[in-house]
């Protein structure tokens, strides 16, 4: 009932006010575009965030999913929509590598407004605790002592397995690549014993395995801390391979959204991610929050754009 | 003719199409083909035994009968072609209102009242449930 | 064990929890009951409501709607013969004829009481037999389950269709559609026409509203044109030829569709186990078996009971083995399992070993729940049929009217997309024209998801073993069942040698 009446008097202010005087942004429920079907990080995240960003614009926030073609047909839409603020995407950004891979039409980031990045989603290598080799060094050297006997699985990222084919390339590796659908289906297979590595997204099922300790962590294969696991090495910092795969997650909006409402979304998100109780919520689900402002988050895309088509020319000399 | 010769040469077309037009073009290696040339090897076997064989039962003609299909069939789907180009271009409530009344008219109904009863309850209902409580978005363009 | 129960019991008796899986319960029938909205749908539709509530009560829900829609689906399949679920399209073999015969109540009682006692057994196996359950789930890798698709798809294409070229024909068709969006291996796209939307393969959701509902409605249009012009038409029985006594579910019955139950669910629970093989594979396993065991084979398809008795069982018994990989390992087995974990996360509970033994009396509990959908489920779906029966009593053309409009909600809904629609769209015309070629739908479908997943995990065998085809021999579970594969292959040539008919 109080929800009702202070949503009247909202209305009803909302009304006269905009007779004389601009009102602050946002006046109506927002709409939120999840371009990933439900159940996954991309949706767990965003819904996760949405009861406090809620609670800071003080309206509702309207959560839809668009999936389906790695994230691609989802961020379109927002792009079409009307710049106003009031239609975003999210998590949007692993959209910009699929349409490389898919061999879509690429990304042009100046038709987009990024608002800010909210999560860094890193990939990690995994690996049971039974099995002779401890760290990256130990397991570069079995593969190299059974050439052909060793497969590592991809818990379906596309950047990720070809970032380890460059590492075969480089360290002249004889190895067996495991291309999967899903992280829950490669999980089950790791654990299993049916391949001896795979890569995975952090909260994903075998993630919460490593967690307690039923499997381990080799190497970190992004740029970014891993909550649980700080000491695992990263492949290109710390080992100097050149390539890496880092995804952040941003709320993007369309192309020439005022500065003053982009600026808002930015501010908060910031203040949601401050939430004690939220950063809880990220960390119980193996997520690790991370704000990046809209420049920031825009540079890393970039970033990201770039490498890729790089990467692909080099793993060309990969072969099966 | 009889249904499975029809049958066989249906299949036997498609097969032909796909093995030397569409898989070519819209694959990228061998690899990638293999699968796809299996299953239209898989169908085209049957579909030729189909059309070989002598046919068990001689008397059962392909069941097409050219009356009901321009008369209902062809209608049917063209309304229903026209109802969705609606829905993508004007909105889903309107398409709606103006298709339910003409596929019952196709459907041979003819009381008066089940013209106007049928798409208010229906919509209605939809409206209520899917948009409303739900907050499920459905296709808008022009109109709602 | 009697602690946590004991905590258990407690946390159940909580008026939300009862209101809220009663509620999932009730919505779930209706979805089900909708051609084109199915129990995916209804979750993530729901699914947001869920956070406003607690663990229990939210859960509860979802799991009220997956167990509701499951037996709502086959509400439309007997009395018009369009399943509302793609699990109940099975249902539709002897449950439509049972319809149009008079025997609508009959059919819908069949089938309530195979869901029911059959999701009851699937849940208790879940409840007690979790543990060894998910230690079968672990030992079932890319090449076991290479060979348990294959043993499948064989048995489907050969044995489903009286016709067993045109079953050959149905299976290929499906697979061949099954490699359309992104080859699964390199990720490069195949046959997506330049349509981006096509790279994730066709979305099933569109494919079977179209090849099963909207087709039948253009076949109902010319099923009333004939009427109306009073041609002979062999298919032209009116539901106003009903029998008198035909509605009632007599004990006898009942206790005669008992072992056809118990079959149905030992081969649901066992597809259970293997994740992402789906409900409706189990149905079509459970019919088939069923046909064979029967002593009246020649009924099904014609109005046998214990054909929708093995039908609805065996679709139901896949949901609670489902389950088991979801709550002891975290991995999801369906996409129902999927949206359900997303319930469970957002309420910050992450499912997975340390679930089990953190948060027991929780998960009694949520045990308990499910248990209590059951019940539910048999009393609101008792309802329901009440209901149901009089919807034979809808115009024809009111009904063939509205269904092209829930095709379409149907289709968009699931990922808010226009291209689905015409997907749809394209599905249905194509189910038209294999309708009057004979070919059977329910085995092209079954076939599509099934292709993929034996593309996918055949090659997933092959990468590991570098391309050696032995890897299927070599592990004593994949090669069992490649041998049943070769026995049942070898089986059906020689029956169709000895009868003097063509193997093909």
């Amino acid at each position: 009932m109080n929800k009702l009446m202070s949503a009247a008097i909202l209305g009803a202010c909302a009304l006269f006010c905009s007779a004389n005087v601009q009102a602050a942004f946002p006046e109506k429920p927002l709409n939120v575009v999840i371009a990933f079907a439900p159940g996954g990080t991309s949706d767990i995240s965003v819904r996760m965030l949405a009861p406090k960003l809620e609670k800071i614009f003080g309206q509702p926030l309207v959560i839809t999913n668009k999936g389906g073609g790695a994230g691609v047909p989802g961020l379109n839409t927002v792009l079409q929509a009307k710049p106003d603020g009031y239609t975003i995407s999210a998590p949007a950004t692993p959209a910009f590598s699929a349409s490389i891979f898919l061999k879509g039409k690429p990304y042009n980031l100046d038709d987009m407004t990024f608002a800010a990045g909210y999560m860094i989603n890193d990939r990690i290598l995994l690996t049971k605790p039974d099995k002779p080799y401890k760290t990256w060094q130990e397991f570069i050297a079995y593969i190299k002592a059974n050439p052909g006997k060793v497969s590592i699985g991809s818990g379906a990222s596309q950047a990720a397995m070809e970032v380890l084919k460059s590492i075969a390339i480089k360290e002249n590796l004889d190895v067996n690549f495991v291309m999967y659908k899903s992280g829950g289906e490669a999980s089950a297979d790791l654990i299993g014993g049916h391949i001896d590595a795979c890569e995975l997204g952090v909260g994903t099922a075998a993630y919460q395995a490593a967690r307690k300790g039923e499997l381990s962590v080799l190497a970190n294969l992004g740029t970014g801390e891993v909550p649980d696991f700080p000491a695992v090495p990263k492949l290109h910092k710390d080992l100097g391979y050149e390539f890496f795969t880092t995804v952040i997650y941003s709320f993007i909006l369309p192309k020439g959204t005022p500065e003053d409402i982009r600026a808002r979304w930015e501010s908060a998100i910031k203040e949601a991610l401050d939430d004690p109780e939220l950063k809880e919520t990220f960390h119980k689900a193996g997520f690790a929050p991370a704000f990046l402002s809209g420049q920031q988050a825009k540079e890393f895309s970039e970033n990201e754009l770039k490498t890729i088509p790089a990467m692909l020319e080099y793993n060309k000399q990969f072969k099966k | 003719m009889n249904k499975d010769r029809w049958t066989g040469l249906v299949f036997i077309i498609a097969c032909a199409l796909l093995w030397f037009a569409v898989i070519p073009q819209q694959t990228d290696g061998p690899d990638e083909a293999f699968v796809p040339r299996m299953a239209t090897a898989g169908m085209f076997i049957p579909a030729l035994i189909m059309l070989v064989r002598r046919p068990k039962n001689q008397s059962t003609p392909p069941d097409f009968r050219a009356g009901a299909f321009f008369h209902s069939t062809l209608p049917a789907m063209l309304l229903v072609l026209a109802y969705l180009l609606g829905v993508a271009w004007i909105g889903f409530f309107f398409s709606s209102l103006v298709f339910i009344p003409a596929a019952l008219f196709i459907f041979g109904e003819r009381r008066v009242h089940a013209f106007w009863i049928t798409p208010a309850a229906l919509l209605g209902g939809i409206y209520l449930v899917m948009v409303h409580f739900l907050h499920l978005e459905l296709p808008a363009a022009l109109l709602i | 064990m009697l602690d946590s129960l004991m905590a258990a019991f407690g946390m159940v008796l909580d008026w939300q929890n009862f209101f809220w899986a009663l509620f999932g319960v009730t919505f779930g029938i209706i979805m089900g009951a909708i051609p084109g909205l199915s129990d995916n749908m209804a979750i993530v539709l729901l699914l947001p409501f869920t956070y406003y509530l607690g663990p229990i009560p939210g859960i509860a829900m979802l799991m009220g709607l997956s167990k509701g829609s499951n037996f709502g689906g086959s509400i439309p399949a007997i009395l018009f013969n369009i399943p509302g679920t793609p699990q109940a399209m099975i249902t539709t073999f002897d449950g439509y004829p049972l319809a149009k015969s008079g025997k609508s109540g009959k059919a819908l009682k069949t089938a309530l009481f195979a869901s029911v006692t059959a999701d009851t057994a699937s849940d208790l196996v879940l409840m007690f037999l979790a543990a060894p359950v998910a230690a079968i789930a672990l030992r079932i890798g890319p090449p076991e389950y290479s060979m348990i698709l294959l043993f499948s798809l064989v048995l489907i294409s050969l044995a489903a269709s009286s016709s067993p070229c045109r079953g050959l024909i149905a299976t290929a068709l499906g697979i061949l559609l099954s490699t359309v969006g992104c080859d699964p291996e390199s990720g490069t796209p195949r046959f997506n026409f330049g349509f981006i939307e096509l790279s994730d393969g066709i979305n099933i959701m569109p494919m079977a509203i179209g090849l099963l509902a909207f087709s039948e409605v253009l076949r109902q249009a010319e099923k009333w044109y004939d009427e109306r012009h009073a041609k002979e038409c062999s298919e032209c029985v009116h539901m106003s030829e009903r029998g008198t006594d035909g509605d009632r579910l007599t004990l006898a019955e009942m206790r005669s569709c008992l072992p056809t139950i118990g079959r149905s669910t030992l081969i649901g629970s066992f597809i259970g186990i293997v994740p992402g093989i789906g409900t409706t594979v189990g149905a079509y396993l459970s019919y088939i078996w069923s046909r064979k065991k029967s002593r009246t084979p020649e009924m099904f398809g014609k109005g046998s009971l214990e054909g929708i008795a093995a039908s609805e069982a065996g679709n139901n018994a896949v949901n609670g083995p489902n389950l088991v990989p979801l709550l002891t390992l975290g991995i999801p087995g369906n996409l129902a399992a999927a949206l359900i974990l997303g319930g469970f996360m957002i309420k910050g509970l992450i499912p997975g070993p340390q679930f089990m033994e953190s948060n027991a009396p929780m998960l009694y509990a949520l045990f308990i729940v499910l248990l209590l959908s059951n019940v539910y489920t048999a009393v609101i779906g008792g309802v329901f049929i009440h209901f149901a029966r009089r919807l034979t009593g809808i115009p024809k053309a009111v009904l063939y009217s509205i269904v092209p409009v829930f095709c379409v909600i149907g289709s968009y809904a699931s990922k808010g997309s226009m291209f689905d629609v015409s997907v749809m769209f394209i599905f249905g015309l194509l189910g038209y024209v294999l309708n009057k070629l004979k070919i059977s739908m329910p085995t092209l479908i079954v076939a599509f998801f099934l292709g993929a997943l034996l593309e996918h995990k055949i090659r997933q065998s092959l990468s590991i073993a570098r391309g050696d085809w032995m890897i299927f021999v070599d592990r004593p579970i994949s090669c069992a069942f490649l041998v049943m594969t070769l026995a049942v292959l070898i089986f059906y040539i020689l029956r169709h040698a000895r009868s003097g008919q063509p193997a093909a």
